[in-house]
């Protein structure tokens, strides 16, 4: 899979992305390819597993940024969500939030896996 | 610009600190830090280097609020731009990193473009800032160096009249100087001068003699011994010198004036009161036109006039000491004695160098 039919498969801005690493087609496969190696969300997902709210904040706002800055545009508004329903108190919607971000996950880890150049 | 200018990049996510590198890599050195800990560590390491601190704000171990929280406290935004850089949207939250003195707010996903010329902007004006600031300081400086050297020409005219080299009023600059610094070390809980006030004294000891422009020739250079007539007359130097001081336009205005009145007037008080004009004794005569007196004595001691030869350093030691030039406050007596082998050494090579140059 070519960087273009990923950026389609998961909705990326592949222009917009490609800028923030000075349009290198290279560096951007390099840290995608290091993406589902991040301990964000391992970390996230323990966090809505034994419910430790301050932590899944915390990790979701973390994975919010590094996703956003990938371009990986879906993980990251559904990390958003996450973030906005611990602060105003729905944690009752935490776990389905974070379904519906585990879905994004996967899909961006199997089309990031299916790369190459 | 010779140099590459540094800036610092703080966040826990590698992938967010490489894209800041490759974002500012081409026109900046770059520092790197994973938590709040570690870019305090970095700027402690590099003072005066970084001129923008690109600062995440959730992280482990420091967050971005507590890292501008200390660097607030320290005083140090003043001097070193932050920008958060942050997934935040919440407006209470972007409110506080302004409120605790970041300079912008930049939210993650950052667009290279947008971003460099928002920090680029805020360096250059730092950049100009400073730039301006040295300025205005080597101008200053200049102009204070001008002031001076202005005093130092008059006075030297003046002095001239009485056979006096310029070289008497540059050594009564640099005994003041070193009597003023004797003084503080010997007494610091009693006396401090900051570096302007050493300034403006050691202008005013370049102008203690203005007033004897005033002064006859027949009297100033006068080989023999003054009449009591005569001498009533060399005396008026020190009103005299007033008098000139007061005829400068706007000089009154001037921080020198009130040290250089006064060291004109006083510079021949004695501590015991029995000086001239005002008969002041004591405590009554300020430290400076004290310390101009004995600078003066000193000099005229170890220096050739129409009615001495020179004496020795040691000589003129031991005769101040000894009373036999007047009466100074025991303090100074202290420091004469204290920084005698200073004043030796300073003056020697003055000599040396007096002579060299003839």
């Amino acid at each position: 899979m070519k960087l273009e039919e990923l950026a389609q498969a998961i909705a990326m801005d592949l222009d917009g992305t490609l800028a923030r690493f000075g349009g290198s087609r290279a560096l951007l496969l390099r840290f995608l390819k290091k993406f589902p190696q991040d301990a964000t969300y391992a970390a996230l997902r323990t966090a809505v597993e034994s419910g430790s709210w301050t932590e899944v904040e915390r990790t979701a706002h973390t994975l919010k940024g590094v996703a956003a800055n990938l371009g990986l545009e879906r993980i990251s508004s559904g990390s958003g969500a996450l973030v906005q329903a611990v602060r105003s108190g729905a944690q009752e919607d935490v776990p389905r939030l974070f379904t519906a971000l585990a879905a994004d996950y996967a899909a961006a880890e199997k089309a990031v896996a299916a790369l190459e150049e | 610009m010779t140099e590459r200018q540094t800036i610092l990049i703080v966040d826990d996510e590698e992938i967010n600190r490489a894209i800041l590198s490759i974002t500012f890599g081409e026109d900046f050195a770059i520092l790197e830090a994973a938590n709040g800990r570690e870019a305090l560590d970095a700027i402690e390491a590099h003072p005066g280097e970084i001129v923008a601190v690109l600062l995440d704000v959730v992280m482990p171990v420091m967050d971005g609020f507590q890292v501008l929280e200390v660097l607030g406290e320290r005083g140090m935004l003043e001097q070193l731009p932050v920008f958060l850089i942050t997934a935040e949207s919440d407006q209470a939250r972007l409110r506080r990193g302004y409120d605790l003195g970041a300079v912008d707010i930049i939210e993650k996903p950052i667009v290279p473009y947008f971003i460099r010329r928002r920090i680029g902007n805020v360096i250059q004006l730092n950049n100009l800032v400073r730039t301006q600031d040295q300025m205005l300081a080597a101008q200053a400086k200049e102009i204070l160096d001008l002031n001076s050297s202005i005093l130092e020409t008059l006075a030297t005219a003046i002095e001239f009249r009485d056979q006096e080299s310029g070289e008497h009023v540059r050594r009564m600059r640099q005994l003041t100087l070193l009597l003023l610094e004797v003084l503080m070390e010997r007494y610091p809980e009693k006396y401090f001068f900051d570096e302007e006030e050493l300034r403006l004294i050691a202008d005013g000891a370049v102008m203690h003699d203005l007033g004897k422009i005033a002064i006859p020739d027949s009297i100033l250079n006068k080989p023999g011994r003054l009449t009591a007539e005569e001498f009533e007359i060399m005396k008026t130097h020190t009103t005299q010198g007033c008098v000139l001081l007061d005829s400068v336009p706007r000089l009154r205005e001037n921080p020198v004036y009130g040290y250089a009145y006064d060291i004109c007037r006083h510079h021949h008080e004695r501590w015991d009161g029995r000086g001239y004009p005002d008969g002041l004794k004591a405590g009554e005569i300020t430290i400076w036109a004290q310390v101009v007196a004995l600078a003066d004595v000193y000099d005229a001691l170890v220096g050739e006039r129409v009615y001495k030869k020179a004496f020795s350093h040691e000589k003129a030691v031991s005769m101040i000491l000894n009373g036999e030039c007047g009466a100074f406050n025991p303090e100074l007596m202290d420091c004469l004695t204290y920084a005698q082998e200073r004043i030796r050494q300073e003056f020697r090579v003055q000599k040396s160098e007096r002579s060299g140059a003839s």
